[in-house]
Formats: structure tokens, C-alpha cells, sequence
């Protein structure tokens, strides 16, 4: 069953050409996706191949210039943002940023960060806000405490649970994350990535996330799109790219993962 | 011989009426043609310890070192002038983010050429000399993996984006070919196919020209496929060292096994989407370090002797520091 469907998103960036400045275009696009419940969808490729840019159209934090995104059968065009379309969007597409703790007001505590959204979207009254968000904070594994702390009092494991918090606070269906694990220690790497399985298979969340990371997107997605100048140039099941990269730039990030692990076992 | 050879280093930073240890007894060594990596979470003080080789850490903090040496001469009790001569022609540093420590006035162009020393530069007159330098400068660039060299020398910093800057750094402690380089998490944010062309870069410079390196980062992918041998700090503290092989094979240490663990990569028999075995809690902050072993009340074998620091032990040059280490029974 699918859950999002996307159909020709474009964006078209398009600098004219002023006596001696060159023009600059940058085309994404047009992307076709479709994403499953539960499903794990991972995007890698060079940098400046247009990844961040297309998670950031998915979530519609830049309009794009055409297509349409369905969810649940409720269609979006991505290019025209009607308030309340814009407003059942946020509800059903959550992003987590790359530097989750950059991303966080410092002189607002926790609870108030992950009070906007709901104040903003919904029309719950404070006291079931209030629990709502003791709730999400227990189940991301912090304590209702929290909800009075500000950002420097907080680890970065801490921080990036607040993040994770704040994206699933209006139970999304689908869940974009740009770079989740990279700004992350080993140790608190592995217990974000233990924690978004686990939420996956309680809430059923569609996770499309971006990673330079071949080893856990080896680990957790069901998926793989690799992408190239803006467009999506291989896409196909895990294993199936990592055995049998078909495309040559899939190829160059396969061999290139698969000279640094360790051959023999250990 | 090691070139660098550390003992005992401890900095102790006065913050009210306490003083912390930031860092307390670490002992690091390099040996020449030796890749060494350094490895440990953020806040272990890794950066700290590439900081205080180069002596650039602020004079109200209190440093203090059994051995500190580079090729039998002590680092301590060098003049600032020595000490500059040995970190301009001899170690070579690459710092961890490159928009911040590059001078934002001038374009990289001229703070690679400055940055090459004279007797590497060949002409009598003075546009051969300029011609010279723009050539080395140019070929460097292109070694690191930077293809545009016509665009990015002319460039300031702020113009550039961050991976061209990591690769530039790269190149700014390359050109003056110094014995040791001391890389302080090169390879972070990079994709796949360029972090491989700068490791490959690294072997072949220590293959070739017998480069040693200390390579500073907790990308134990990177790490497990090139050094020779590894140095693990936990919050300070030195937790296990010895050579790369064994350590894979066979970690002696409750929080290197938990780090070797955390890699999906490193484990073929792991079935996708399972766990991942992790250490509870989070990293102490250096406020609130827990007395004795520091990694104690994290650690799933801590016992009541754990509130006493280790003492170091040695098995042949694998040495660990850890009263219940995992070759030993569970008492």
C-alpha cells in the first residue's frame, strides 16, 4: 500500500546571465516516487547532487515549480501553497534537520519548542498539549522533566531525541531527516538509529533519510536512491544496489564503501 | 624509536574553586612511518591533545607531562622559536573546520603559496620564483582532489563550500612535506568516494615519502582500513591501545568493544534492521566526571574496585587500562 506518492516534482533554479557572470542553472528533477507504509527509503550521492534540496521539497520547506505530491489520497500540487493545504502537509511530513542542535531555539526550553507545532496546528487546549508532549518526550526515551530544560542543558544524544520529538509530535505519516547521523558519536549514533527503528514499528512511519553513511543505510533501509546532478539516476531494493550497482556513479560509491570494510571476517 | 612519544600528559583547567581534569594521563606515542589513529567520542579530548602538540592551548591552563618529545627533544621546554621552526617544517596540522582557521582576508591562492617554504622554490629571479610557487601550489591542489584549481585559488574562504575547505587544509599541510601530520578529523561530512581518495592519498604519502600520521576521528570505517595501530580515549583517559589487528580481533576493553560494535559495517552475520548493541547513557560532560574508571557507570561490567583508576597494564604492545577486562572471567 503506498502511502506518498510523488509525480514529476521539479525545481528549476535559473540565475540569468549578467555581462560577465555566467548563467547558473540547476535542474532536480522531475522525480517520481512512491513510498510504503513502514518503509525505509534511503538517498545517497556526491554532494551537490540535489539531495537536501529534493528532501527539503518533499517537506515543502522550498516550493517547487511543478509537480504534485498525494498522500493518503489528499493531492498537493507542490507548486501552489494554499494555507490549508500547507497546513494538512505539516501534519503529515515531518523533517528532522541535519544539526539538530542548531535547529533548536537556545532561549526557549524543550517543552515550548515542541509546543509550537501543536499550538500552531491543531487546536488542542493546554492541558492536552501538555500531556501530548510528556507523552512523545517519554516515548523517544526522555523523561517528562524535560520538558523544563533549555538546549545547552541537554547531551548531544539528548538533542537529537528533542529533534526526533519535535518531528513526531503530530504523528506524521512520513518522516524526512537530512543527515541524521552525521553530526552524531558512535555510541549515540547506534542508539538514535535503535530508536528510530523501534518507533518505525510502533507508529508504522515511512523514514526517508539522507546519509554519506553506506554502512547503516546497508543496516536500515529497505530502499536506496541514488542520486546525481538533480536527478535520480539508480533506485532499487538494498541489497540489490550493493551487490549489483548497475549505474556508473552507484558503482563508484559502492566500490568506494566496499574498499574500506574489512574483508576477511572478523 | 617513537618520533612523538607522550607520557603521562594531564591538563588541568581551573573553572570557580574546582579544577578539572580534562585530561588525566594520557599516553600517546608515534612511531616514524607509523599511521596512528586516535579515536574517541566528542568531549574525550582528542583536540585537546592535537592542541597541546602544537601549543596552542591558552597559558591559564595547567599542562603537565612526564614525556612529551619530538625525536628525543623535549617539547616543554622548547623556546616558542624552536617549537615554531619544528610545527612549520616538521608537523603539519590539519584542524577540524577549515572555514574558521583559514585567514578569511586573503584568498587561498596566496595562503598556499606563503605556506610553501622558500628552498622548495626554484628560479634566480623574482617572477620565476612567483611562476615556481603558483606551480606547486596548483599540482598540490590537484593531489588532494580539488579539480578547479583556476577557480578555487582566487577564492576567499567564505566562497568556498566546506569539503573543498577540508581538502585545502589537507593541501596547506601538505605542501611543506613534513614528517608527521596530525589530521584532526579530516574526513567528517565527506561522501564516500572522496573520503576513499583522501585515505588513499594518506597511504600513499606514508608508503612513499614515510609520512606518519595521527589520525584524529571516530569514523572507525576509515580508521579500521588504513591505521596501523590505534589509541582509544575515553573522556580523557587512555582506555586501550596496541596495534590496529589485534584491537580488531580481540578488544580488551568493555567501551572499545561497544565502539567496534557500533559500526554495522564491521559485522557481516548482522540481520538488517536488527539492534544495534549500544552502551547506555550518554557521554559525561566535563563538569560531572564520574570518579575513578570514568566509563563506570556506563560500563555493563563495572564492579566496586571500579571507583579506583585503573592502573595501565601491558600485554606485549597491547596495553589496556580496565580492572575487568574481557579476556578475564566475570568474577
Amino acid at each position: 500500500m503506498d502511502i506518498m506518492q510523488v509525480r514529476q516534482l521539479t525545481f528549476i533554479h535559473n540565475e540569468k546571465k549578467r555581462w560577465l557572470k555566467r548563467p547558473e542553472i540547476f535542474q532536480l528533477g522531475p522525480v517520481d516516487l512512491s513510498v510504503k507504509r513502514g518503509e525505509t527509503i534511503a538517498i545517497i550521492g556526491e554532494n551537490r547532487s540535489g539531495k537536501s534540496l529534493l528532501a527539503k521539497l518533499l517537506v515543502g520547506a522550498i516550493p517547487a515549480d511543478a509537480g504534485e505530491i498525494e498522500i493518503n489520497e489528499h493531492k498537493y500540487l507542490a507548486k501552489y501553497q494554499s494555507k490549508d493545504n500547507k497546513q494538512k502537509r505539516t501534519h503529515d511530513i515531518r523533517m528532522i534537520l541535519q544539526h539538530s542542535n542548531e535547529s533548536m531555539n537556545p532561549a526557549v526550553p524543550v517543552g515550548k519548542i515542541l509546543d509550537e507545532p501543536l499550538r500552531l496546528n491543531t487546536d488542542l487546549t493546554e492541558t492536552q498539549r501538555r500531556s501530548l508532549i510528556e507523552e512523545t518526550l517519554v516515548k523517544v526515551g526522555l523523561l517528562r522533566e524535560h520538558y523544563h530544560f533549555y538546549r545547552h542543558m541537554l547531551s548531544d544524544g539528548q538533542q537529537q531525541r528533542v529533534a526526533l520529538a519535535r518531528a513526531i509530535v503530530l504523528k506524521p505519516k512520513v518522516l524526512v531527516a537530512d543527515e541524521p547521523f552525521a553530526a552524531l558519536d558512535p555510541s549515540i549514533r547506534s542508539q538514535t538509529v535503535n530508536l528510530i527503528l523501534q518507533l518505525q514499528q510502533e507508529l508504522g512511519l515511512a523514514f526517508i533519510f539522507i546519509s554519506h553513511n553506506l554502512g547503516i543505510v546497508r543496516h536500515i533501509a529497505d530502499r536506496v536512491i541514488v542520486m546525481e546532478n538533480g536527478e535520480i539516476v539508480e533506485e532499487g531494493k538494498t541489497e540489490t544496489i550493493f551487490r549489483w550497482p548497475q549505474h556508473l556513479r552507484t558503482k563508484k560509491l559502492v566500490t568506494a564503501y566496499q574498499s574500506l570494510v574489512p574483508q576477511q571476517t572478523l | 624509536m617513537p618520533m612523538l612519544d607522550i607520557k603521562n600528559l594531564t591538563l588541568e583547567m581551573e573553572s570557580g574553586d574546582a579544577s578539572i581534569k580534562a585530561l588525566d594521563k594520557v599516553n600517546l606515542s608515534v612511531s616514524s612511518g607509523e599511521i596512528r589513529a586516535l579515536v574517541g567520542e566528542s568531549g574525550s579530548g582528542k583536540s585537546l591533545i592535537v592542541s597541546a602538540i602544537c601549543g596552542a592551548l591558552p597559558s591559564q591552563w595547567n599542562l603537565t607531562a612526564d614525556r612529551m618529545s619530538w625525536n628525543g627533544e623535549n617539547l616543554l621546554s622548547m623556546s616558542v622559536q624552536q617549537r615554531r621552526e619544528v610545527m612549520r617544517r616538521e608537523i603539519a596540522v590539519v584542524f577540524q573546520n577549515p572555514q574558521s582557521s583559514l585567514d578569511p582576508s586573503a584568498t587561498l591562492g596566496e595562503q598556499l603559496e606563503e605556506s610553501i617554504p622558500d628552498e622548495f622554490v626554484e628560479g634566480s629571479w623574482f617572477w620565476q620564483r612567483a611562476q615556481h610557487r603558483k606551480k606547486i601550489a596548483i599540482s598540490t591542489v590537484h593531489k588532494v582532489g580539488i579539480k578547479y584549481h583556476k577557480h578555487y585559488l582566487s577564492a576567499y574562504p567564505h566562497q568556498i563550500p566546506a569539503d573543498i575547505g577540508q581538502k585545502f587544509m589537507i593541501a596547506m599541510a601538505l605542501v611543506s612535506q613534513p614528517k608527521l601530520l596530525i589530521a584532526d578529523d579530516p574526513t567528517r561530512g565527506m561522501e564516500p568516494t572522496t573520503k576513499t581518495q583522501i585515505l588513499k592519498l594518506f597511504t600513499r604519502l606514508n608508503q612513499t615519502r614515510s609520512l606518519s600520521i595521527l589520525f584524529v576521528s571516530h569514523d572507525l570505517l576509515a580508521i579500521a582500513s588504513m591505521a596501523h595501530s590505534m589509541t582509544v580515549l575515553y573522556a580523557g583517559q587512555t582506555v586501550e591501545a596496541g596495534k590496529m589487528k589485534h584491537i580488531k580481533k580481540r578488544p580488551l576493553h568493555p567501551y572499545t568493544k561497544a565502539l567496534l560494535d557500533s559500526a554495522p559495517s564491521f559485522r557481516k552475520d548482522l540481520p538488517p534492521k536488527s539492534h544495534l548493541p549500544t552502551l547506555g547513557g550518554s557521554i559525561p560532560t566535563l563538569q560531572h566526571l564520574p570518579i575513578g574508571c570514568r566509563l563506570g557507570p556506563r560500563c555493563p561490567r563495572a564492579q566496586r574496585a571500579c571507583v579506583q583508576t585503573p592502573a595501565m597494564r601491558k600485554i606485549h604492545d597491547h596495553s589496556y587500562s580496565c580492572h575487568y577486562p574481557l579476556h578475564m572471567e566475570k568474577p
